[in-house]
């Protein structure tokens, strides 16, 4: 009987108002779920049905149609270009904004908020609607694609550039502080060589997610290989459509390889 | 005395070239650097010029935007709606489908090294793809609307899902599990209560951030015709109404910026 008692003090048995709590949680859950398949047009039925449709699709991509390959080259590189420099201009916007945002870098609380504003804004709209608008500003091709890339990125890094601040070890600061160096000092003698090797990290890892999102950015005219894909899916070519998807898959593993040596190469 | 001198000089010399070589490869590598992007600039035509030109034709677009058609926001509800349902059920299916999958492609779950491998590049295969160009396929498969969304989604995350939670399993803690063993657990108990336990709270984190990413994906892929925000977007941007299309942005941004926050606080609620 005691041991009973005792068990019960170590892990108190939930009480009914818990056990409601919890069977009207996953009743919800299970509402919404229901709704949320119906409104979708979602069920089994469907799901078995469509399976044949998209297994036709996927046979008439084998097998790859190699002639797609020709000029694919130069789309190829741009998508890199167009990854690379949306990376080198993420970094330009993210980091003046992200030490603007860092909690210790005792900015105004009015220029703290309006930089945590700015970059919420900027990485809440995606590269892709970015992209059209930077392509009604100054055309087609890869440039407006790496200003997108460049915008959303940003907004991005910037926070995770700010929450890298934020976990620097503060003596460095003080020490430079005490010895009458200014702000811009401070931040650059004892917080970016702290920070430094995070940020490289972080970019090159970005630039990795760069290289995957650029090879979508062509669907809307903004270069890269994407253009090439939607115009084969468009002309119903997919044996063309499957030999670009090839390269993609190449491009996408080879630049994470490098990325992921380099990346290990600075953190040593 | 001149011996001690000595030594500390050639130390000293040493240091210096040391110190020289170190900064002759560093300048080439920045050079190197450089050079790289010199290059990639001037193949995607980056110019100042054609941003302070582009600059009145961005404004405009802007100006025609502005102020957002905030009455519009009622008729956004919907697709809003359609957005977190594509997402909710894109990464559900994710999770059903990866549960197989991520002990088929851990190390010390798989039941064969060749399993693994096959396992392994499938998931490499099924992440590399985005979202949309798998949206753009199923949406000529299967046609417009929602569904071909949440396919998508779904197999995109799963070979972002099945591939952390296997990493996951790979680094658990093997007591438990050896223990197990010598109680004479079967497979299927070693995974339920030696394994399941010790992942869960990571796989919950993974599954809220996938939501997270799935939230986004999901209101872009309207864009190439699979439903939710994204659609009303671009439906109401080539319809050159463009205060409507303020007001689908200002929902998007309203929508992302909810998800993280309530993504954000769970996660914390859990860790």
């Amino acid at each position: 009987m005691s041991r009973v008692t005792d068990y019960a003090a170590v892990q108190p048995a939930p009480t009914l108002a818990d056990r409601a709590k919890f069977l009207a949680f996953l009743l919800i859950a299970a509402a919404f779920l229901g709704w949320s398949a119906n409104a979708l047009e979602l069920s089994p039925g469907e799901l078995i049905h469509s399976m044949p449709v998209i297994g036709r699709y996927l046979a008439r991509m084998f097998p790859p149609d190699w002639s797609a390959l020709q000029g694919l080259w130069d789309p190829t590189v741009d998508t890199i270009c167009i990854a690379l420099w949306g990376t080198v201009i993420a970094s330009i916007i993210g980091l003046p904004l992200g030490i603007l945002a860092a909690k210790n870098m005792n900015s105004p609380a009015v220029v703290r908020l309006t930089s945590l504003t700015i970059l919420n804004v900027l990485r809440s709209i995606s590269e892709l609607i970015w992209a059209i608008f930077f392509v009604a500003a100054v055309g087609l091709g890869p440039f407006p694609g790496a200003l997108a890339l460049g915008v959303n990125f940003g907004g991005i890094l910037g926070r995770l550039y700010a929450e890298a601040i934020e976990n620097v070890d503060q003596k460095p600061l003080e020490a430079l502080r005490a010895t009458g160096a200014n702000h811009l000092q401070t931040i650059m003698f004892a917080v970016l060589p702290q920070v430094l090797p995070q940020i490289v990290s972080y970019n090159l890892y970005w630039f990795e997610v760069g290289v995957r999102s650029a090879t979508v950015l062509g669907m809307i005219g903004a270069g890269g290989i994407g253009f090439e894909l939607v115009t084969t899916i468009r002309l119903y070519d997919f044996r063309q459509t499957s030999a670009i998807l090839i390269v993609i898959l190449l491009l996408v593993t080879v630049i994470d390889r490098v990325s992921a040596i380099l990346r290990r190469a600075i953190v040593k | 005395m001149t011996s001690l001198e000595a030594t500390i000089g050639q130390a000293l010399d040493r240091e210096a070239a040391w110190r020289h070589r170190r900064i002759a490869v560093r300048t080439l590598i920045t050079a190197l650097c450089l050079f790289v992007l010199w290059l990639a600039a001037v193949r995607i035509n980056f110019s100042f010029t054609s941003v302070v030109l582009g600059a009145p034709g961005m404004a405009d677009v802007f100006g025609r935007m502005f102020p957002p058609d905030f009455s519009y926001i009622s008729r956004l509800i919907a697709p809003t709606i359609e957005t977190v349902q594509i997402a909710v059920w894109g990464t559900l299916l994710a999770v059903v489908a990866s549960a197989p999958l991520c002990l088929l492609a851990a190390r010390n779950t798989t039941p064969h090294p060749l399993v693994y491998s096959v396992v392994r590049v499938f998931l490499n295969l099924l992440r590399s793809i985005n979202e949309l160009i798998y949206a753009l396929l199923l949406v000529s498969a299967v046609g417009l609307g929602p569904y071909p969304g949440v396919l998508a989604i779904a197999l995109h995350a799963t070979g972002m899902l099945a591939k952390f939670v296997a990493e996951e399993i790979e680094h658990v803690n093997r007591g438990p599990i050896e223990a197990l063993q010598a109680a004479g657990a079967g497979r299927m108990q070693i995974i339920l209560m030696g394994i399941l336990p010790q992942v869960l709270p990571s796989v919950v984190g993974y599954i809220l951030y996938r939501f997270d990413v799935s939230i986004r994906s999901a209101t872009v892929l309207g864009l190439v015709g699979a439903g939710g925000l994204g659609f009303s977007l671009i439906t109401t941007m080539k319809m050159f109404k463009y205060h409507e299309t303020a007001a689908s942005i200002f929902m998007i941004i309203v929508l992302i910026l909810m998800a993280d926050w309530i993504s954000g606080r769970l996660q914390k609620k859990i860790l």
